[in-house]
């Protein structure tokens, strides 16, 4: 019967797809990444002089290079994220590439941060209770006589099971 | 014979692959799992011919599934994160008054002290009050509440006639006009506006033979926000 037949392919072929589908059974059931911004990334306050950088470090660390002076009452901060998914997996962690972010002030000056780098580097795994937290850090860029003001933006990570 | 064709679609587009029923259909169904209502006469040859195309599309619809699934399985999430930076303004000395010893005979030697408020006091010396000594005051300048380190380098050790001769200088400061006469800031808080002076008061010794002129030197001071 040529009916039957018909069905007979289609169970065939219901069987292929009974063996492919359990994989987004499977995804289903993992526990999606999230993430949370706990702390943001600061550079604090600092006094511009003959230009240079300020770096701040994964670990929080601030330091300046050039002509850039620190001041202790305003300290920065290294960003932290909370990262919550499956237990013990590990993720990768992409982070923005050079000459993507800038902070800008609101009367039109900017200033470029690049080389990112984060605690832990390039991948990371959660622990046993499927939870870490990531620190990173980034260069800013400063002028010489880079104008007074405060200067603010934002940057993105990406996160991704292994 | 006129055939109207809606902009955009091609009429071979329209065209069915299989006894009215087109491939993309196929896919459909399979993925669905709904029988093919397609209800057009075929001959046998025709139906093996369907099953066979039917396979193909079902596992190719069946992979574009797991595929997609995969990508789905990615599960990438994207953190944004604030970043903020302050940039200050520098900071700025300006020397708003020198340090003045006023006028003095020598007398039997001794010396001149001007406090960091301006107040004179000598030993030996016979001073004029045509001149009023004054203390050096130098004006910072800079971010509200901000602290700085003050150093004297380069300050001279002597007041010179120009010639030869010469008197030896020390100095000491405050940050009040509090009239010390010894001891140095050495580090300074600007106030809620950004402002703050340093004094600068010192002591002169002068010899009982002291040559007779205008006597010169200079006062260094430097700040730098720490």
């Amino acid at each position: 019967m040529p009916v039957l037949r018909l069905r007979g392919g289609l169970v065939r072929a219901g069987s292929v797809l009974a063996l492919l589908f359990p994989l987004p059974d499977t995804v289903a059931a993992q526990q999606a990444l999230a993430v949370t911004n706990t702390v943001p990334l600061a550079f604090g306050r600092f006094a511009a002089g003959a230009g240079g950088s300020v770096i701040v470090s994964p670990g929080g660390v601030r330091t300046a290079s050039g002509g850039v002076v620190l001041l202790s009452s305003g300290a920065g901060s290294a960003a932290q994220f909370t990262l919550s998914g499956e237990p013990n997996r590990t993720y990768a962690i992409g982070l923005p590439s050079a000459g993507t972010i800038v902070l800008t002030s609101g009367t039109g000056h900017s200033m470029p941060v690049q080389s990112f780098s984060s605690n832990p580097s390039g991948s990371g795994q959660l622990g046993p209770g499927g939870s870490q937290t990531i620190a990173i850090g980034a260069t800013l860029g400063v002028a010489a006589s880079q104008p007074v003001g405060s200067y603010s933006g934002s940057f993105q990570v990406f996160l991704n099971y292994n | 014979m006129l055939e109207f064709t809606p902009p955009g679609r091609h009429p071979a587009r329209t065209e069915s692959t299989m006894n009215g029923c087109d491939r993309q259909s196929f896919r459909l169904w399979a993925l669905s799992r709904v029988l093919p209502t397609c209800s057009d006469e075929r001959n046998p040859f025709q139906e093996i011919q369907m099953k066979s195309n039917f396979k193909q599309a079902s596992l190719r619809a069946a992979l574009a599934v797991a595929l997609a699934a995969a990508a789905v399985s990615s599960y990438a999430v994207e953190g944004v994160a604030g970043a903020t930076a302050t940039v200050i303004a520098p900071i700025a000395i300006n020397n708003a008054v020198d340090l003045n010893f006023g006028k003095f005979a020598p007398g039997t030697g001794g010396s001149i002290t001007v406090s960091t408020d301006g107040t004179p006091s000598s030993t030996g010396i016979v001073r004029s009050t045509t001149v009023a000594p004054t203390a050096a005051r130098f004006d910072v300048t800079g971010d509200a509440n901000a602290t700085y380190a003050i150093t004297y380098t380069g300050t001279s050790t002597t007041l010179s006639d120009g010639g030869t001769n010469s008197m030896a200088l020390a100095i000491f400061s405050d940050l009040d006009a509090g009239g010390v006469t010894s001891g140095s800031a050495s580090s300074g808080t600007l106030s809620g506006t950004g402002a703050q002076s340093i004094y600068v008061g010192g002591t002169l010794t002068v010899g009982a033979t002291q040559a007779a002129g205008t006597y010169t030197g200079s006062v260094k001071v430097q700040v730098e926000y720490n």
